[in-house]
């Protein structure tokens, strides 16, 4: 099916529909060419024979005389293409060719009335035959020096013209036929050959963003070189946007968390040395620690952003490991044995730092609670929804052997600032925080008893492909 | 035990320091990047505590150039925003720990000991040896269950030399991480705190927990079962 949508269905069918018009232009102008050429030389043949029949013509007692036969041939044949007759001033046949005897009277109808010295050629029908007829008025010059005037007329039946045309006309046809094929054949390779770049262009920009390239190629012709650049350009610019924004959070952090943590400090040191009075040193406490969690939470759920068009996929495998090699480090003492499955295909399309926040958080708290054992697992692919559409798809779950959590403190946690142990700051924050994180990408995030024993919690997210 | 603090915001550095002097550790400073890896290659330094965010140089910056040029002490990072690239960065860079601003200084005395714990290979921070029980975390002393009093200085000795177990300690040496830079030192003293330190803990001279070698320094000798 040619679709309007497709630039290749354009120039197909803008071929297609071209191709027979150029072709049955062409073949109108060349067979009329062919035609006016034939018309001319059937003129040029017609007069030299009129000047042979006057070569031979003889003025005797004011009347021409001429040979019975002539010279060519197909005046002294009966019923041939090609007869003559000289008609004297009052239009009667003074002679007539041998192949003009059985033709009737009427071949004279035909004629007009011409000046002497001109000819005339035209195409008309004579006995229902169509014919070219020729005729030259001429004077004659009496031996008295009288001018005589008389016409000598050539027919000739259109027989032989038409079929020359006709013969034309199918070998014309015949090799437009095969030049049009041709054409259309060459035309698509062409389009194939020259659509190519956008082909490319196509595939790269799917490739940028499956995650599997960040750039576009720049080896593209120069009429798609703007475009190619632009795009690279908008990369570039969402990039540093990014990183601005990180770098923005960042310094945003360091300036606020400081003087929260001095506040935290002094009033540690004053409950220790009994500066201030309990009731309102705990009002205090209470309240810096309130703001800490508000800043925390927003600092940390300013996410990189959902997953924009063009983000490169990250394979989940390197990125948890990396934490789990830093986390090994913090959780050097508890010997924990840690399972990792994670399969190839699991990608995160999105930003990096999300997902580090995602896999640090809940692996953290995997280390912080887990007993003996914490496991790992992801996989990604690819899955048809409802509507038939192709969907990318990333599971993760992260277990634990630890105490695990209760029904309701799992409703609790999942909602923001909300602390299950108090005892240990960043538990409730750490997974409020990945259920935001997991909200912006339009995630799922489900926990549930681990067959180790303890929390499990599983990330569901899908992207259409 | 000598701790070197790296904050560049000048009154957090302040009580962070205040706080750890009161737990009788002794302290080095520095406010950026830089200083902190001048003072890191030069000094003996037991621990660090690196806040992440330094002008100058960077705090990863500072711990790999300390790991690149062999320097091993265990590090804690203080990060602001808690971002688990940052913390990941600082802990793959070579540090040990991390603790997101802000903390209490509970929360940061527990790591450091944790830390200090690692170096003498302790699990925990509750060390018992032959009667002995030293409890890092509380720094409490007993002997055969009776508490021990013992000054701030002759604790940071006895916890020094239980955490380099089996290890030939100089005088030099304790000085140096006992003492604060621009502290006067005098090594005599290291000898009068140490036989005060052997009569507390061995009254009856049986066990002979730190054993001198002449010309060389001090060895705590005494094998460890820990207890939670």
């Amino acid at each position: 099916m040619l679709s309007s949508n497709s630039i290749r269905s354009r120039l197909t069918l803008a071929s297609l529909l071209l191709l027979p018009l150029i072709c049955g232009a062409l073949a109108w102008s060349l067979e009329r060419a062919f035609s006016v050429s034939l018309l001319e030389n059937q003129q040029r043949q017609m007069t030299l024979q009129a000047y042979a029949l006057m070569a031979s013509a003889e003025l005797q007692q004011n009347t021409l005389w001429l040979p019975e036969v002539m010279s060519d041939d197909r005046l002294n044949q009966l019923s041939s293409d090609s007869f003559a007759v000289v008609l004297d001033n009052n239009l009667s046949i003074s002679w007539r060719s041998l192949s003009a005897s059985d033709k009737a009277v009427d071949i004279i109808h035909a004629l007009s009335k011409i000046k002497t010295g001109v000819s005339s050629f035209k195409r008309t029908s004579i006995n229902h035959e169509e014919t070219f007829v020729f005729q030259y008025a001429v004077e004659w010059e009496s031996d008295e020096g009288i001018a005589l005037p008389f016409q000598f007329v050539i027919y000739e039946n259109q027989a032989d013209y038409r079929s020359q045309v006709q013969k034309y006309r199918h070998t014309l046809w015949l090799w437009l036929c095969a030049i049009g094929l041709s054409l259309i054949f060459a035309q698509l390779i062409v389009l194939r050959w020259g659509l190519a770049p956008l082909n490319d262009l196509i595939k790269d920009i799917a490739a940028v963003r499956q995650g599997n390239t960040e750039r576009l190629k720049e080896t593209y012709p120069k009429e798609l070189t703007a475009v190619t650049s632009s795009i690279n350009q908008l990369l570039e610019h969402e990039e540093s946007q990014r990183a601005r924004y990180r770098n923005t959070m960042a310094d945003l952090a360091h300036s606020i968390k400081n003087p929260v943590a001095i506040i935290a400090s002094e009033l540690s040191s004053a409950s220790r040395n009994n500066q201030l009075p309990k009731p309102v040193l705990d009002e205090l406490s209470q309240q810096n620690e309130r703001i800490n969690q508000i800043v925390s939470y927003q600092l940390n759920r300013a996410v990189g952003g959902a997953a924009a068009p063009f983000v490169k996929a990250i394979p989940i495998n390197p990125v948890a490991k990396e934490i789990i090699s830093a986390l090994k480090k913090v959780y050097v003492d508890k010997n924990l044995s840690i399972s990792i499955d994670i399969s190839e295909s699991a990608v995160f399309k999105g930003d990096k730092g999300d997902l580090m926040e995602l896999l640090g958080n809940l692996l953290d708290n995997a280390f912080k609670y887990g007993q003996e054992a914490i496991s790992i697992a992801a996989k990604g692919g690819v899955s048809n929804g409802k509507d038939g559409t192709e969907n990318q798809y990333l599971i993760i779950v992260i277990e634990d052997g630890g105490p695990g959590l209760s029904k309701e403190q799992q409703t609790q946690l999942i909602h923001r600032g909300e602390r299950a142990d108090t005892a240990i700051p960043g538990q409730g924050i750490g997974l409020a925080v990945v259920s935001d994180i997991v909200k912006t990408y339009q995630g799922e995030v489900s926990l549930d008893r681990a067959t180790l024993g303890g929390l499990s919690v599983s990330l569901v997210f899908t992207w259409n492909s | 035990m000598k701790v070197l603090v790296v904050e560049d915001e000048t009154k957090l550095r302040q009580q962070i320091c205040e706080a750890l002097k009161h737990e009788g550790l002794s302290i080095e400073q520095a406010k950026d990047g830089e200083e902190a890896l001048f003072i890191g290659l030069n000094y003996p330094i037991d621990i660090a505590i690196v806040d992440l965010g330094l002008p100058k140089l960077s705090g990863v910056d500072v711990i790999t150039q300390w790991r690149d040029a062999g320097v091993s002490f265990p590090t804690l990072i203080l990060t602001a925003r808690g971002h688990w690239q940052d913390k990941v960065e600082g802990l793959n860079a070579g540090a040990d720990d991390y603790l997101v601003k802000p903390f209490h200084h509970e929360e940061l005395l527990a790591r450091i000991n944790a830390l200090l714990r690692r170096i003498g290979g302790h699990a925990s921070s509750r060390l018992t040896f032959d009667g002995i029980t030293v409890d890092l975390s509380a720094k409490e002393v007993s002997v055969n269950n009776k508490p021990l009093e013992l000054t701030a200085f002759e604790y940071s000795t006895l916890e020094y030399l239980i955490l380099k177990p089996g290890q030939t300690v100089s005088k030099t040496e304790l000085t140096e991480h006992l003492y604060d830079q621009d502290h006067d030192r005098d090594s005599n003293v290291i000898e009068v705190f140490v036989g005060r330190l052997r009569k507390k803990l061995d009254p009856n001279g049986q066990l002979n927990p730190i054993k001198t070698l002449r010309g060389q320094g001090y060895r705590f000798d005494l094998v460890t079962r820990s207890s939670s």
